[in-house]
């Protein structure tokens, strides 16, 4: 009777949960720059362009180094800020990773709104 | 017919025997389950964790924001239930009597709120935040 009574009046559970400030937007996966760190907008490693986060899970709108980004982000490879890369995958907005030159547009598998070589 | 008799008695008082040391054994805070979530999450029910004195504890709204003095920067940001977990972490409240404060005023099953607790411990000592 008492511990139905408990259980009828006991809070709602929430389970806990840790964000992380530190690195507000993600741990880089490259071996490069895993030890690294960076802040929302900012790149990390020589491979991320200003503006862009590394890893796996970039925002919209950074650039992530040999991961998968979301819409409007880039993925990664030696190319430079404006350049397309040449082969990979990207999402709506997207370029893929690989080589490029500067101005050139991708040669891999671009969806729309992404620029494809040849 | 009596020999026959004695060996099903014995059959049957060994099971008995093995049913419940084995339920004594396995069941929830019995030996078998502490050392199934210490050998998971390398965190003892016993242990009475303790916060690193350089981090600093802000509220704000429902949520507890971890401040490191010697970074001089926010490090976390805790929801109330994960700001509970890291209120009780003053070096006298054990592991287990986290889980059985949690469970007696939150609607939460005991495996579910063992799971988490831990985690959340095991988490927050990963990151130097935590002494056990």
């Amino acid at each position: 009777m008492e511990g139905d009574f408990k259980s009828r009046f006991k809070l709602p559970y929430e389970p806990p949960q840790i964000f992380d400030l530190w690195t507000s937007t993600a741990h880089a996966q490259n071996v490069a720059a895993a030890a690294s760190t960076c802040n929302t907008g900012s790149g990390v490693s020589t491979q991320c362009a200003t503006g862009g986060s590394p890893g796996q899970q970039c925002l919209s709108g950074g650039t992530a180094y040999g991961g998968n980004c979301q819409n409007g982000s880039v993925a990664t490879g030696v190319c430079g800020q404006g350049n397309s890369p040449k082969s990979g995958q990207c999402y709506s907005g997207g370029v893929p990773t690989g080589d490029c030159n500067g101005g050139s547009v991708a040669g891999g598998k671009c969806k729309k709104g992404s620029a494809v070589h040849g | 017919m009596d020999i026959q008799r004695r060996s099903l008695f014995k059959i049957a008082a060994g099971g008995a025997l093995l049913v419940t040391g084995g339920s004594f054994l396995a069941k929830e805070d019995g030996f078998l389950w502490n050392l199934w979530h210490h050998l998971r999450y390398r965190v003892s029910i016993n242990a009475a964790p303790a916060r690193n004195p350089d981090i600093i504890s802000k509220r704000q709204d429902q949520e507890t924001v971890l401040y490191s003095r010697s970074q001089q920067s926010d490090l976390l940001k805790l929801n109330p239930m994960a700001g509970r977990i890291w209120e009780m972490c003053d070096g006298s409240h054990r592991v287990g009597d986290m889980i059985r404060s949690i469970g007696n005023r939150f609607d939460v099953v005991t495996s579910e709120c063992t799971r988490d607790v831990l985690f959340t411990v095991a988490n927050l000592q990963q990151r130097g935040l935590l002494h056990l």
